[in-house]
């Protein structure tokens, strides 16, 4: 894991600064340039907030390297998770977070990223039936909420990954979990972390990471 | 198979033939029909269940609901006892009120999702929580968790240390902890499936010391009874004071203006064996003397019915009293409200001990102020009453049970913060 270093940072930007207190990283910062649009990056999932801008390192197709999207400027979303809970796992394992997301408004939201204070890098994750074998992976076009619709995020089904905990995930405490729609909207939420010991598929890494298990 | 079906209710399960007044007895609302459980008239007769003739019959089952969470107290106290009832004791691992509070919110988030007819989140076997046939999870404070949060200056005074008795014969685990889970529920499945799922959730904050397992019938004893029968057959509970009086109020709940435990309650709960292969060597007057009261009726010595006051100056044409004076019920007799107590008991069934039985009472009694009920009491029953010789108290705890919780809250958040 080495290769992959801690890209969330804050430059105290107007816009971003309420949106960072609620993840847990508010207060000045060194000032930081904003990725390039369309510059390689380490590990797809990726999220930087700069200057009120966010950006995603994504890989849209198989087999690519994942590059800096354009950028969006941050702004709020009316997605709701319902029942959100994550999995307790220590610091250095990975973990994933679940529940419902739900869509109150008129047209689809897509959900591209997700940002922790509790890990590195987030994945947007779906179990696949692999030649028999359920096996998860990244869901590249992230997930779409459909209009006045509800998404669900389950153990063995779609789910948000911690890649890298830099902190444990205790029982019984909650955890920041602020997602990213593809138009710049972020939004936080606190699901419970909760003993769990199920839905150990195997993982199919399409990250281009290694040494990921 | 051309013998009819037959309609199993789930609680008639529990309580052969005694649906009607079972559901008078656990005051939950079923609605005008009885539900029945379709798959289980299927299991008892290797065929499919036929259309019912009678109006009552349904043809899917229709879950019993939990006793609401959310409320000015918390549930399992004032709601009708179920038939089954699970303490628990627990030690938190680590002495932090970071840690207090994870447990408090873990089980605030499951009992709340369980009393709403959901299964908890992370749950893997939500299937066994569509029965909740009455749940009530209520959850208890020792006192010297307290003292290990460093939050000794939180602990109201009625919380006192029970002293111990010259009957007392503890035998491990049945002692102190630092925390108490009781789930009441009258579905089997439902209590395991919520104790599994509770300790599951805490099982990294917390240690289990025990687990008591308690029963009692849900059908009066007698008609019109609030009590129920122990494993001696004796009527126990007719002196409670009943839900929604006053009484019960002042009996019950803390005294107002507490800071920290507002609408809270104290707990006791005795382990108590019954040495029941002397008791039976008595005949039957024998054993009422002792008591005070016939077994069959539960009446007092010297009057009709179970709720007759117990005549304690009648003496006999001997000029003895009717109720001798080292008899269970003069000893145990409380003369004013702040002496009373609220007795919930439930039977235990342990299994065989050195060639024994191992069963007895879960005594468990919620009271404002243990000092001026419960203490006294077990002082003047350790000290003459004629009953000891064929029970032994083996095991004793007492929690704080902290007050209702409203949505968005969590037990005892305050006082933990």
């Amino acid at each position: 894991m080495s290769n992959v270093r801690t890209r969330l940072r804050t430059a105290g930007a107007v816009v971003g600064v309420a949106v960072l207190a609620s993840i847990g990283i508010a207060g000045p910062a060194s000032a930081h340039d904003a990725p390039k649009p369309g510059t390689t990056c380490d590990m797809s999932g990726t999220a930087e907030v700069v200057h009120g801008t966010v950006y995603v390192c994504r890989n849209l197709k198989d087999g690519q390297q994942p590059r800096w999207d354009a950028g969006k400027k941050v702004t709020t979303t009316a997605l709701t998770l319902s029942d959100g809970w994550a999995k307790a796992a220590k610091k250095g394992d990975m973990s994933a977070a679940f529940g419902t997301l739900k869509n109150p408004t008129s047209k689809p939201i897509r959900v591209i990223a997700a940002i922790s204070p509790a890990s590195t890098v987030m994945q947007l994750h779906e179990v696949v039936d692999k030649d028999g074998e359920m096996v998860m992976q990244q869901k590249n076009g992230g997930f779409v909420i459909p209009a006045g619709g509800s998404f669900t995020l389950k153990p063995s089904g779609n789910h948000i990954m911690y890649m890298d905990l830099t902190k444990a995930l205790s029982a019984g405490k909650t955890t920041a979990l602020t997602l990213i729609t593809d138009e710049g909207g972020l939004v936080t939420f606190k699901p419970l972390i909760k003993v769990f010991s199920g839905g150990n598929e195997s993982y199919e890494d399409t990250s281009g990471m290694p040494g990921m298990h | 198979m051309s013998e009819p079906t037959h309609a199993v209710t789930r609680r008639g399960v529990l309580a052969a033939g005694g649906a009607a007044l079972l559901g008078a007895a656990s005051g939950l609302a079923v609605g005008a029909s009885i539900p029945v459980d379709s798959h289980a008239a299927t299991a008892s007769t290797g065929a499919p269940p036929e259309p019912s003739s009678t109006t009552t019959v349904q043809d899917s089952a229709s879950p019993i609901p939990a006793e609401p969470f959310y409320g000015q107290y918390q549930s399992g106290i004032a709601t009708a006892p179920t038939a089954l009832c699970t303490f628990v004791g627990l030690d938190l691992q680590r002495a932090s009120r970071s840690d207090a509070l994870a447990v408090m919110r873990l089980i605030t988030d499951d009992a709340a999702r369980l009393a709403a007819g959901s299964a908890p989140l992370a749950d893997t076997e939500p299937e066994l929580t569509t029965n909740p046939a009455g749940l009530a999870i209520t959850v208890g404070i020792g006192r010297q968790l307290l003292d290990r949060l460093d939050l000794g200056d939180r602990i109201p005074p009625e919380l006192a240390p029970i002293p111990g008795f010259a009957t007392d014969r503890f035998e491990r685990p049945w002692g102190q902890t630092d925390l108490m889970l009781q789930v009441g529920s009258n579905d089997a499945i439902t209590v395991a499936h919520v104790l599994r799922m509770l300790t599951k959730d805490l099982s990294t904050l917390t240690s289990v010391r025990w687990m008591q397992p308690g029963f009692r019938s849900v059908s009066p004893p007698l008609p019109g009874s609030h009590a129920t029968r122990n494993l001696m057959g004796q009527i126990d509970g007719t002196v409670n004071p009943q839900p929604g009086t006053e009484q019960f109020d002042q009996v019950v709940w803390l005294p107002d203006g507490q800071q920290w435990w507002s609408n809270g309650t104290v707990l006791v709960l005795r382990r108590i064996r019954m040495l029941l292969d002397t008791w039976e060597e008595l005949d039957r007057p024998t054993q009422e003397t002792v008591i005070g009261r016939r077994i069959d009726t539960g009446a007092a010595l010297g009057v009709v019915s179970e709720s007759d006051d117990v005549p304690f100056d009648a003496v006999n044409r001997a000029g003895l009293p009717v109720i001798p004076l080292d008899a269970h019920i003069r000893v145990a007799h409380a003369s004013t409200s702040a002496e009373m107590i609220l007795r919930r008991p439930y039977s235990y069934d342990a299994g065989m001990r050195h060639g024994a039985n191992d069963l007895g009472l879960l005594f468990a009694a919620y009271t404002r102020d243990p000092r001026r009920s419960f203490i006294p009491m077990q002082r003047r029953i350790a000290t003459s009453d004629a009953f000891n010789r064929w029970n032994t108290t083996i095991g004793s705890a007492s929690y704080l049970i902290p007050g209702g919780v409203r949505d968005g809250e969590i037990l005892a958040e305050r006082a933990f913060a």
